[in-house]
């Protein structure tokens, strides 16, 4: 991985052109399942060269979103794009990668042999000895995939996902399974690639990784885009703060109820509190009666703002949403 | 898709599983019949040559419906169908990839059970009619690789293995490839000599026998490969062959 990472930063990584552009489109995207609405007029934009994460809770429609990005069910309404044309037209001219969740491996075949495969299916495949560099499979090419660590079949996926040289790469969960310094290497690459025109989509649950990895990120609920920006916009945003204090004989149900709290985690009389309003909780905390102490309060990361937005306590602009 | 048979075939071959199933029993089958009724005659023809196009069928049978059957319903299951969707081969290519690769799957049962007869069974054929019975029974395998296609798009892996099974069994023994047909009960011929299994056994006897083939189970044949191949296109133009179902949302958290 090291080596791909050297390779793309003096830009020989990959011979497309690097012109701006959509990779992918949503627009009043509209889908049904009987009576519940998956999506509900949903819109965003991927722009090429652009690393975007794709955040909500279970059930605020991301796999549908995806399923509908990578052309595996159509919607109900709206106009879907993909490089400027439907989605299934744009994974069938080999522009499209994707990196799945439940991508499963074929048992029985080699490590090599899948990476042959791919190479095969796409058109403008990349060589096996750089998939093998940027995944990081060197010396694994003989091995079957059933025999493979968790780690080590996610990078497998990974370099499915870039056979192609997609012009938009989706990456589902990619670092489940790989350990720390396997996914900083992983995000590099990552980055290389979007550098290179790629427009890149992924979901996550580590949200210090969207935080740290995306320029954008999408915020979903409900089946509607919630929120949308920079990580920090998105931070700032949902005002939100963590009030930390010690707090003898403090209950979850009470502290809950102080005005702005959002949400409360209390290990004995540890108290930490997620607030949209930090100098009203402070205040309600002196009034609850016993006595406060080593309180702190701090800005939120993107995890505290994502548990604000989609709680529906914060205050939601509409001038935020685009 | 050249590519992507080339890889099944590979991972096929290389499945211990299969190769004991589709081509270690049939060859051991016809040893162990060809040792015990070796002399006999079942009709005009010699036991030898009987075995030799009942048990090369029971292969080519078992192989034509597990490469379509229990292993597609896995990698349903898996996933990977849903991997391969998100690149640019296209549905037709995987369908008739997965044709191809059932007939190729057929191939080293036919061959290992010909190699039996021709050494233990010293059954002396024409070439060139040892050839026609080999391609027989791969294009007379469509039916069932239909038929496991059908399994494996209809059923999930956990049952799809069973169903198979069981579907080997009534179409081998009900085709009368175990037992001629002619001792069953007269109620159950008629169900009998219409399985495609039966045409099939029928078809290749008067291949080696060097007769014409008969229309009415060339007929039967091909209007199961109609009927079949008819339900499978409709049940993989139906079916969710990524997976997508799975990854729905359940109703309510949406």
């Amino acid at each position: 991985m090291c080596a791909g990472v050297t390779r793309a930063k003096t830009g020989g990584m990959n011979g497309h052109d690097a012109d701006g552009g959509e990779a992918a489109v949503f627009e009043e995207v509209v889908k049904r399942y009987g009576q519940v609405v998956a999506l509900d007029r949903l819109g965003f934009r991927v722009e090429r060269g652009e690393v975007v994460a794709l955040l909500g809770p279970n059930g605020a429609g991301k796999s549908t979103a995806v399923d509908i990005l990578l052309g595996l069910r159509a919607p109900d309404s709206g106009r879907v794009r993909v490089l400027g044309v439907p989605p299934a037209r744009a994974v069938a001219s080999g522009r499209v990668g994707g990196m799945l969740q439940r991508g499963g491996l074929p048992a029985g075949a080699r490590v090599g042999e899948v990476l042959d495969l791919a190479r095969a299916l796409y058109p403008e495949a990349r060589g096996r000895e750089e998939l093998l560099d940027l995944a990081d499979l060197a010396g694994l090419t003989g091995r079957r995939v059933e025999t493979l660590s968790g780690g080590q079949a996610q990078r497998l996926r990974f370099a499915l996902a870039l056979a192609g040289r997609p012009r938009l790469l989706f990456l589902d969960e990619p670092t489940v399974g790989l350990d720390v310094e396997v996914r900083r290497h992983f995000w590099a690459i990552v980055r290389a690639v979007a550098a290179d025109g790629t427009g890149v989509l992924f979901t996550t649950h580590y949200l210090e990784e969207a935080d740290a990895n995306a320029d954008r990120v999408l915020v979903l609920d409900r089946g509607r885009l919630l929120r949308q920006g920079t990580p920090s916009a998105v931070r700032a945003a949902a005002s939100a703060r963590v009030v930390r204090c010690t707090l003898a004989g403090a209950t979850p149900d009470r502290l809950r109820r102080l005005p702005g709290v959002v949400d409360v985690v209390v290990h004995g009389d540890d108290v930490t509190i997620r607030s949209t309003d930090a100098d009203r909780t402070v205040g309600a905390l002196y009034a609850l009666g016993s006595e406060v102490r080593d309180l702190l309060v701090t800005g939120a990361g993107l995890e505290d703002a994502f548990l604000v937005l989609t709680r529906g306590e914060a205050p939601v602009g509409e001038g935020d949403r685009r | 898709m050249l590519a992507y048979v080339r890889f099944e075939v590979v991972r096929v071959l290389r499945n211990v599983r299969f190769l004991v199933f589709t081509v270690v029993v049939p060859a051991l089958l016809y040893l162990l019949f060809d040792g015990i009724y070796g002399d006999g005659r079942v009709g005009e023809v010699a036991v030898g040559v009987y075995l030799l196009v009942a048990m090369a069928a029971y292969g080519a049978i078992g192989a034509a419906l597990s490469v379509n059957g229990s292993a597609l319903a896995t990698e349903r299951a898996s996933g990977w169908l849903r991997q391969l969707r998100v690149t640019p081969l296209s549905d037709r290519a995987w369908l008739v990839a997965r044709l191809a690769l059932a007939l190729v799957a057929v191939a080293p049962g036919v061959l290992a059970v010909s190699l039996c007869a021709a050494v233990v069974g010293h059954v002396g054929l024409d070439p060139a009619r040892w050839l026609a019975l080999g391609g027989l029974l791969l294009l007379g395998s469509l039916p069932f690789a239909f038929l496991g296609m059908l399994v494996g798009l209809l059923l999930d892996a956990q049952s799809a293995q069973p169903a198979q099974v069981l579907l080997l069994m009534l179409l081998s023994f009900g085709g009368g490839l175990f037992f001629p047909v002619s001792v069953f009960p007269s109620g159950i011929r008629p169900i009998a000599e219409s399985l495609p299994s039966y045409h099939l056994l029928v078809l290749g006897q008067e291949v080696v026998a060097g007769r014409p083939l008969s229309l009415d189970q060339l007929a039967g044949l091909a209007g199961s490969i109609v009927l079949l191949g008819a339900l499978a296109l409709v049940a993989w133009r139906r079916t969710d062959r990524a997976g997508a179902r799975e990854a729905r949302p359940e109703p309510g958290s949406a």
